[in-house]
């Protein structure tokens, strides 16, 4: 049973590499100082700019979220949670959209369309913070009670604690997190496209935009950088990986007893 | 390992079956075409963010052709440039029997399709009702050559509309507009240069300044020195603008800006009418306006281009084109030489009910000048950056 | 105090739901497409999901790790970046613009998720536990061990790869060729447009959709594991 559905999934997702060796093909020969333009240069600092501190946020709510309904095993909390993942990305961005464009009272303080992509941010965090949740919270469940309690009894700080008894595990689920929100927000064009602004604009809207509108020499463009986007992701990806897989491998021992 | 065979035979087959494929042909004559067409089903591709448009296709054109020709026409709401993106890569992949029969285009999207060899040629000999075009609206598309790839459709005029019952004293020129804009911060924007009419509107703007000597493509550093003392009084202070008409048609709407523009002098009727426009919108015509058509085109791996001939000359079709240009659906102008019709049509089109909404013909006529090359709709694009940051 | 803070700033975007009513609700065949997608998707993914986990946790291969990356790399491609090439193969199977190629495309999308999640579920559970499963015929160790066990992730899943599949808008278009509409697609368009009213119906869709199955599953669900729990006395 298992060896054919190994097949069918290994046949699936060969599909998006033949999107990157397209990507390969049609970049040959492309000149490259031609992204040295000032729509690319200012997207690329606001979409890390915006990248890094959704995914920041997310990743560290999330995880202080899951701690305390570990440890005060607050059900209430871990149902409530389910809800904005229920909301597709695309209706959560429209609802944001309704709120913060003129219907809201906080309307003039926090509004959407403007330059420090504030709601575009609110947005993702309420979206993705779910998602660590649910990443971190599968690693809660299993720790084993055991080494807080003997970091409690050597009489470590809360931090301490925190560091020796609960972060080596945290590593693999946050690091599998970190990087999904990192490509996902990076290059996602539908809620930037709505709560976004016209300059700068992320890569994912301004790539989109160059490839269905004006010039065909334009989608050189966009294919370099999304190329380009691709492997930098494949590449930190691997490498962070690569860098922690002994001490996760110790862990995981460990784990296992 | 069985199911693994299998699966290997369905892969070949599916191979196979796309493999066999070759191009449809056009059959010489609009009677054969319209014999082959029975029964056939037309995708016929085109923006479809105007429900007026959309019900135009779906309740008066479909039902005709079936009628008549017994054809089934299928309108696909998508975006032009998304569709044209699509043909591109039927091409790359040696697509000879494609998913779109018919669709509507113009401007740079129709010069992206042209140069990239993307549509069937010699049309317009094979449609009957080809012959009562406006010969001056068929010849270019936004400056760019037809050279029969495209059939004319329909022939409007960029014109702004705006709300009488909040701006009390329009303005006649450009040059008003804009202080027009600084008197009332905030209530004055347009769509980004990517979207069409947003690359018109600076297109007036350009046309103001410099009239037709500013379409070499080579626009002076003043010219966007200008156009950015618009932002501070802009809409949200000019850091972000609508992305696209609809979203401007929205604003203003809403009551959030007090102007809206776009190509169509009767665009603003059924809205007005449906009380989503204010009931106070009136036409605004300035110092001059640029005429545009939009065109049909049939791409070159149509499944069914007989069917899209039989589609194409019906469109043409004096009564088809008397209730496009009625307000009840659409109000588009006609893209046929009223000279060339028999009296009642001709009659049947200058009767066309005078609407509110709708700006003086003769002085729109007297106003209208041609479009600047695709050219300059680029440097636009490439430049307005400045503008927005 | 704290609590109704916490609930409030997780549950108030969802005002913007009852802003205007939504009109009157038709069935037609975009929700056709998009409810028999979810359904048929949700589906793959939890077989194809925990079946090829299960050879990630289990077999000893010399592939294995080079399976896990294959597996594990197309997360981070952006479907923007793979679409392209995507229809291009797609086109050479005659699939552009048909059922078929979209449902391809969307489990693209949607499976690696499902091996991770399937996967870390396994590996919380334990290989020991699972080990003893292997004696068991496929069908009965999927139905009365790995079910039970599992069920809370086969949830998960779904609701992923619903999620995920209604998220899809520019890919849906693109591969269906405008032929194949789906709520999303409706959605675009709507939201392009100037009715509120309009949008807003296609939102509670796409919500809706979702928690119906969500919660469905979860009944179904429990059904199931009290006949599997009858059978422990």
């Amino acid at each position: 049973m298992s060896r054919s559905s190994l097949w069918l999934s290994l046949f699936v997702l060969a599909l998006p590499f033949t999107g990157v060796a397209f990507l390969i093909y049609e970049t040959i020969g492309f000149d490259w100082s031609e992204l040295n333009d000032a729509a690319w240069r200012a997207s690329l600092a606001v979409t890390l700019y915006v990248t890094v501190v959704s995914t920041v946020l997310s990743l560290v709510i999330g995880t202080w979220l899951a701690r305390s309904v570990y440890r005060h095993r607050s059900t209430w909390l871990a149902s409530l949670l389910r809800w904005p993942m229920f909301i597709p990305h695309v209706a959560a961005a429209y609802l944001f959209y309704l709120l913060f464009s003129g219907v809201f009272p906080f309307y003039g303080l926090i509004e959407a369309n403007e330059r420090h992509h504030l709601v575009v941010i609110f947005t993702y965090v309420w979206k993705e913070v779910p998602f660590v949740f649910l990443m971190v919270i599968g690693t809660y469940a299993q720790l084993n009670r055991g080494y807080l309690d003997m970091a409690k009894t050597l009489q470590l700080t809360p931090f301490k604690q925190f560091k020796v008894a609960e972060w080596p595990f945290l590593v693999k689920p946050l690091l599998d997190s970190f990087w999904v929100l990192v490509a996902f927000i990076s290059f996602a064009y539908e809620v930037p496209a709505l709560l976004g602004v016209t300059f700068p604009e992320l890569l994912g809207v301004l790539a989109y935009e160059r490839l269905t509108t004006g010039l065909f020499l334009n989608a050189y463009e966009s294919y370099a950088v999304a190329l380009i986007w691709t492997l930098f992701i494949f590449i930190g990806v691997i490498s962070s990986y690569a860098v922690t897989a002994k001490r996760r491998r110790r862990i995981e021992r460990g784990v296992r007893r | 390992m069985r199911r693994l065979k299998q699966f290997g035979l369905m892969l070949s087959l599916i191979f196979l079956a796309a493999c066999g494929t070759t191009r449809a042909e056009i059959a010489p004559t609009f009677e054969q075409a319209a014999e082959e067409a029975k029964q056939s089903t037309v995708n016929f591709y085109m923006w479809g963010g105007d429900d007026g448009i959309n019900r135009y296709i779906d309740e008066y054109v479909a039902p005709r052709l079936k009628e008549t020709y017994n054809v089934e026409l299928n309108r696909v709401p998508m975006d032009t440039a998304e569709f044209v993106r699509q043909l591109s890569l039927d091409k790359r992949a040696n697509r000879e029997e494609g998913t779109i029969d018919l669709m509507w285009i113009n401007g740079d999207n129709f010069r992206n399709a042209a140069e990239a060899d993307l549509l069937q040629g010699d049309l317009l000999g094979k449609i009957p009702n080809a012959k009562l075009l406006n010969e001056e609206a068929q010849a270019t598309d936004a400056g760019t050559p037809t050279n029969g790839l495209e059939v004319a459709w329909g022939n409007v005029q960029f014109v702004m509309h705006y709300d009488a019952d909040k701006v009390k004293n329009p303005p006649t020129t450009f040059d008003e507009l804009h202080r027009w804009t600084e008197e009332n911060p905030g209530r004055f924007t347009y769509p980004e240069v990517t979207d069409f009419t947003g690359n018109a509107f600076v297109r007036h703007l350009l046309y103001a300044e410099y009239g037709t000597a500013g379409g070499d493509g080579e626009i002076p550093d003043e010219f966007w020195e200008k156009l950015a003392t618009w932002s501070p009084t802009q809409w949200k202070q000019g850091t972000t603008y609508p992305k696209s008409l609809a979203q401007l048609d929205q604003l203003y709407a809403a009551g959030d800006v007090w102007m809206t523009m776009g190509f169509n002098e009767r665009r603003a009727e059924a809205e007005r009418e449906n009380g989503v426009f204010p009931s106070g919108t009136r036409a605004l015509v300035l110092e001059h306006s640029i005429a545009s058509t939009h065109f049909l085109a049939v791409p070159f791996n149509a499944k069914n281009p007989n069917g899209a001939l039989v589609v194409i000359n019906e469109l043409l079709s004096p009564e088809a084109q008397l209730a496009k240009q009625d307000s009840t659906y659409w109000g588009d102008g006609t893209s046929l030489d009223l000279t060339k019709l028999d009296t009642a049509d001709r009659d049947a089109f200058l009767k066309l009910d005078e609407g509110v909404t709708y700006p003086d013909p003769e002085r729109l006529a007297e106003r209208s000048i041609p479009d600047y090359g695709p050219a300059v709709i680029d440097a636009i694009r490439e430049e307005w950056d400045r503008v927005a940051k | 105090m704290s609590r109704i803070l916490t609930a409030g700033l997780i549950l108030f975007p969802f005002i913007g739901l009852f802003l205007a009513f939504p009109a009157a609700f038709s069935w037609d065949e975009a929700f056709g497409n998009t409810v028999i997608y979810v359904i048929i998707l949700g589906f793959i993914n939890v077989w194809l999901g925990i079946g090829t986990a299960w050879w990630l946790m289990f077999t000893e291969s010399r592939w294995k790790t080079s399976v896990e990356w294959f597996t594990f790399l197309p997360l981070f491609i952006p479907v923007m970046a793979s679409m392209f090439g995507m229809y291009i193969a797609l086109a050479q199977l005659g699939l552009v613009g048909t059922h078929i190629g979209v449902g391809l495309v969307l489990l693209v999308t949607t499976l690696p998720y499902s091996i991770r999640l399937a996967y870390n579920a396994m590996y919380v559970i334990g290989r020991t536990l699972l080990e003893q499963t292997l004696m068991l015929a496929p069908w009965t160790r999927f139905g009365l061990v790995l079910f039970p066990l599992l069920k809370e992730t086969i949830r998960t899943i779904v609701l992923f790869s619903t999620v995920i599949v209604l998220s899809q808008f520019v890919l849906v278009q693109l591969i269906g060729a405008g032929l194949v509409p789906t709520v999303t697609t409706r959605l675009y368009q709507s939201y392009a447009g100037n009715d509120v009213s309009l949008a807003l119906q296609n939102t509670w869709v796409l919500i809706l959709v979702p928690v119906l199955l969500y919660l469905g599953l979860g009944g179904l669900f429990g059904i199931w594991i009290r006949l599997v729990k009858g059978r422990l006395q």
